[in-house]
């Protein structure tokens, strides 16, 4: 049920951050060609644009915690013995994801003020809490995301990276 | 406060969390002990700020060009016909990377994309001629930083608006500084190749020369494509990182056939996952530079350091130590807006002239932008080859130390940058 | 924190503004520092953040609604998003082109102070004073006389649905450009025109890749002195007064810093180069005042609620002035 879900989740992700980035070249060419050929430039290109990049940043969270892609530097850790840094990546992932879960606290709240100040997008003029939204709900799923790899860590006596590699997919058969 | 920040940024750093985490839990801790009246939901509000630039977008564009091209046969196109007419010389290879670097960074003005577009096919060709990882990434990052000093820039335009001074002005004394730090990186890679004995390869007789030629036409309109695009007017240079994908569409999924429509989502959430990781510090580092802002910081620093009256020379130094430390760690277009005002006053009093002051602030954010912990260019690089991050930076040092030569040779001879006076007049 | 030295101040107001160290914003703001610092015997202490430092226009409008900063100079151009009715601001040939007439509009009118007021204070954001920071005009390539001359030319506007449409209403091609972009976009001729006030136009350096500049006074670079709600209630009786005070002085003075600014980088414009410049006359204007018209319309039919009372009042507003009338 869990798996499910989570693979649901996962093909959701996927699909939105993919096609944000089709979404922006579309958008920038369609404005290329409606202000040199149709004399009529579109005025919500670059807020559409901005749109897709809130997108991909913030759903790309979670996306990037789920196959272990956020950028960090190992090179020290890496000199330290086994049994450290096992515990090093049980202490890591543990609070990274409690940070994960207060920004998304701090998302909902900013949310929430966008809503009560009823601002809206430049040329659009769409409600700009529908677009900011996306911003908590980042957090939340790469929170969820970094709690199932301090599991995935617990569980297993290696040291897992992501939640989403072979390795890993080995532990998920045995959950 | 600067050292709480310092101290949690680079400890965190070092115990292996992502590199997202230090630069935000630095700000917030230090907010939340020096700053009692600070309202948290601001960071969200600068996440979201950091990242929604126009200029930005060009970066997801370059990365999703670069990678339809990879995919397909474009960049080998490319590269076998400029290795066909200088992959004999010593060092070919690598100077031909600085001289696209240039070439890609004076139209993308943006040295991630440029680290992006022309470092995924050159680190490629290079490695294939027998550089290793450490010696081709390093050149593509600094090479990059080249974007910012070839004018369009963008770097100089947000100094121009924060300053007064006039960008055009600013665009034309750029070239040369620019063309020195090129001719410095093309003799290091020539000095490198010759003493490894690396990138050279058997001289192409004409007429392979000619079969590499008739393959590339295509791919060489691309160059062609964007740079008369954006000087004819058609489009901006953001834009022009769309048409970029487009032009790599049509070549590889419509005439080659090299790419099939089908892969294209593939490809897409490749170059979205790069974006992603690489914008989420850009967001947290915007937020890092708010909360220092906020609290008067850098007022403060610089005031203890530059003390009264002091002399023109000394002032550009002090500008180029604290550019170049704040771009370690932040977009260095934030540096600019934050720390410019307040350098600005102290060096007109000076006497600094404000064009140079503008293009030594630009070459610092450039070679900032190249230098661990935090530079921009660099987690771009591990994002974009999935390399480590010591390997990334291992051999970044002799150009750094390159650039600063550079920096300082313009410090004291300010007169190079303000040469183009003799020439240019309203 | 950072303010200390004698009688350290029982208030520090952190007040964010857009522009350079030396423009507008930053004179006005330097001069509201000085005058308050001393009124209030340095009880009073005005920390400044330029150029944007903690964020864009609305950004900054932002902050001063939640509290993060306490005073801001707040353009309707830019939080027309947060306060739909203050786009009316944006709307062309409204004020007078005798700036005297407008100074009394915007130290006086009620239906700025009282109804858009209003509107402002519902958002969280409490506007002390209107201003401007001096009449719009157009660069371009081209002469501009009349509304046809516009004809497909890329303007560079702002995205917001009335200004484009204002431009529709010319003929012009309207092409939101972000404002760093501008200069190499008239550079290369992706855009072919802009609209800015004189000291924009200046420090920007627009007119060394445009050939003509028409003085056309189209409309005003409104601004607000703006105030958070709660920090202004927060203040005691003697430090309100103070505050009211000084925003009471700086009203007129504003007037000044913009004119002082314009004529002067007006002159530097004309001295720097060869840019023709003209002004448009009063039949002209005529021409363009009736093709903008329709955009009054739809500032009412699109912002709803009180915009069509705050349009039709300040028109009067604006008549009453003109006739050397008194505004309430
Ligand atoms: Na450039
Ligand atoms: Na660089």
């Amino acid at each position: 049920m869990l798996k499910k879900l989570d693979h649901w989740v996962t093909s959701v992700e996927k699909w939105i951050i993919s096609w944000s980035i089709i979404g922006m070249t579309v958008m920038l060419l369609a404005n290329v060609v409606a202000r040199s050929l149709f004399n009529s430039s579109l005025s919500f290109a670059e807020e559409v644009g901005q749109f897709f990049i809130i997108l991909v940043t913030f759903v790309g969270v979670s996306y990037c915690a789920r196959w272990g892609r956020h950028l960090k530097m190992t090179a020290l850790v890496e000199l330290l013995p086994f049994r450290v840094r096992k515990i090093l990546v049980l202490f890591v992932t543990l609070t990274t994801s409690l940070l994960m879960f207060y920004l998304a606290y701090l998302g909902v709240q900013y949310v929430w003020q966008l809503y009560t100040f009823e601002r809206v997008t430049p040329a659009l003029r769409i409600p700009m809490y529908v677009i900011i939204v996306f911003v908590p709900i980042g957090f939340l799923f790469g929170g969820i995301q970094y709690i199932h790899e301090f599991v995935l860590n617990v569980r297993s006596n290696d040291i897992i990276d992501g939640t989403k590699q072979s390795k890993v997919d080995k532990e998920e058969t045995a959950l | 406060m600067i050292w709480v920040m310092l101290v949690l940024l680079f400890l965190l750093l070092f115990i292996g969390y992502p590199m997202l985490v230090p630069l935000i839990i630095a700000p917030l801790v230090a907010a939340l002990i020096f700053l009692p009246d600070f309202n948290t939901v601001v960071l969200i509000q600068q996440f979201v700020t950091g990242i929604k630039t126009f200029v930005l977008l060009a970066v997801p564009m370059f990365i999703f060009a670069a990678d339809i091209m990879s995919s397909g046969k474009t960049s080998n196109r490319l590269l076998d016909f400029v290795g066909s007419f200088i992959g004999h010389i010593r060092g070919g290879y690598a100077i031909t990377t600085a001289a696209a670097c240039t070439l890609f960074g004076s139209i993308s003005g943006s040295t991630q994309a440029t680290v992006v577009a022309v470092g995924k096919p050159m680190r490629e060709r290079l490695n294939s001629v027998g550089y290793k990882d450490s010696q081709s990434i390093p050149l593509i990052i600094n090479a990059s930083d080249l974007a910012l000093m070839i004018p369009p820039s963008i770097a100089m335009i947000v100094y121009g608006v924060v300053t007064g001074t006039s960008v055009g002005e600013l665009f034309i004394a750029g070239v040369i500084p620019g063309l020195i730090i090129f001719f410095f990186f093309a003799a290091y890679s020539y000095i490198l190749a010759s003493r490894k004995g690396l990138g050279q390869e058997r001289k192409a007789t004409w007429r392979e020369r000619w079969v590499a030629t008739k393959k590339a036409i295509l791919p060489l309109g691309f160059p062609v494509l964007i740079i008369g695009g954006i000087y004819q007017g058609i489009f901006s240079p953001t834009e022009a990182a769309a048409v970029s994908v487009a032009y790599a569409f049509l070549l590889e999924v419509v005439l080659f056939k090299d790419v099939s429509l089908k892969d294209i989502p593939k490809i897409a959430e490749s170059s979205a996952v790069v974006t992603a990781a690489v914008f989420i510090l850009v967001s947290a580092g915007t937020a890092l530079s708010w909360v220092l802002a906020y609290a008067k910081l850098p007022e403060e620093i610089t005031q203890a350091v530059l003390g009264s009256d002091p002399s023109a020379t000394y002032v550009l130094f002090m500008v180029a130590v604290f550019f170049f430390v704040g771009c370690m760690f932040v977009d260095p277009l934030v540096v600019i807006i934050i720390l410019t005002p307040i350098f600005y006053p102290i060096a007109m009093n000076a006497g600094v002239d404000p064009v140079a002051l503008g293009i030594i602030i630009t070459l610092q954010a450039a070679i900032g932008s190249a230098t661990p912990p935090f530079g921009v260019d660099i987690f771009t690089a591990i994002a974009v080859f999935q390399k480590p991050y010591q390997d990334i930076i291992k051999g970044i040092w002799p150009y750094i130390i390159i650039l600063m030569l550079a920096s300082a040779l313009f410090i004291v001879f300010p007169e190079i940058i303000t040469i183009y006076k003799m020439v240019y007049s309203d | 924190e950072t303010t200390k030295g004698e009688g350290s101040p029982e208030v520090v107001i952190r007040f964010v503004h857009e522009e350079s160290p030396t423009s507008v914003q930053n004179s006005y703001v330097e001069a509201f520092k000085k005058t308050i610092e001393e009124k209030s015997n340095g009880s009073i202490a005005v920390e400044i953040y330029p150029v944007g430092q903690l964020g864009n226009g609305v950004t900054q409008a932002e902050l001063l609604q939640i509290g993060a900063v306490d005073m801001g100079i707040v353009s309707p151009g830019n939080v027309g998003t947060i306060v739909p009715e203050s786009q009316v601001m944006l709307l062309h040939f409204l004020f007078s082109d005798d700036m005297k007439v407008n100074q009394k509009v915007f130290n006086e009118s009620p239906a700025l102070y009282e109804t858009l007021g209003k509107a402002f204070e519902d958002k969280g954001i409490k506007v002390l004073s209107y201003w401007t920071e001096g009449f719009m005009h157009w660069t371009t390539n081209r002469k501009i006389e009349q509304p046809k001359d516009f004809q497909d030319i890329k303007f560079r506007t702002m995205p917001s649905p009335l200004i484009v449409s204002s431009y529709q209403a010319y003929g012009a091609n309207p092409t939101p450009v972000p404002y760093e972009q501008v200069y190499s976009g008239l550079q290369l001729n992706m855009i072919e025109g802009q609209t800015n006030p004189i000291f924009a136009i200046e420090q920007m350096k627009f007119y060394e890749v445009q050939e003509v500049l028409t003085l056309s006074r189209h409309s005003l670079y409104t601004t607000t002195t703006s105030i958070n709600p709660e920090f202004y209630q927060s203040l005691s009786t003697d430090h309100k007064q103070v505050v009211n005070e000084t925003i009471d002085e700086m009203k007129d003075k504003s007037f000044e810093i913009q004119r002082k600014f314009n004529k002067e980088d007006l002159n530097t414009i004309k001295e720097n180069s060869s840019i023709t410049i003209t002004e448009l006359s009063e039949q002209q204007r005529k021409k363009f005042r009736e093709a903008s018209e329709i955009v009054k319309q739809q500032y009412v039919d699109m912002v709803g609620g009180k915009a069509k009372e705050i349009l039709k009042q300040l028109e009067e507003d604006v008549k009453k002035a003109e006739q050397g009338e008194p505004l309430r």
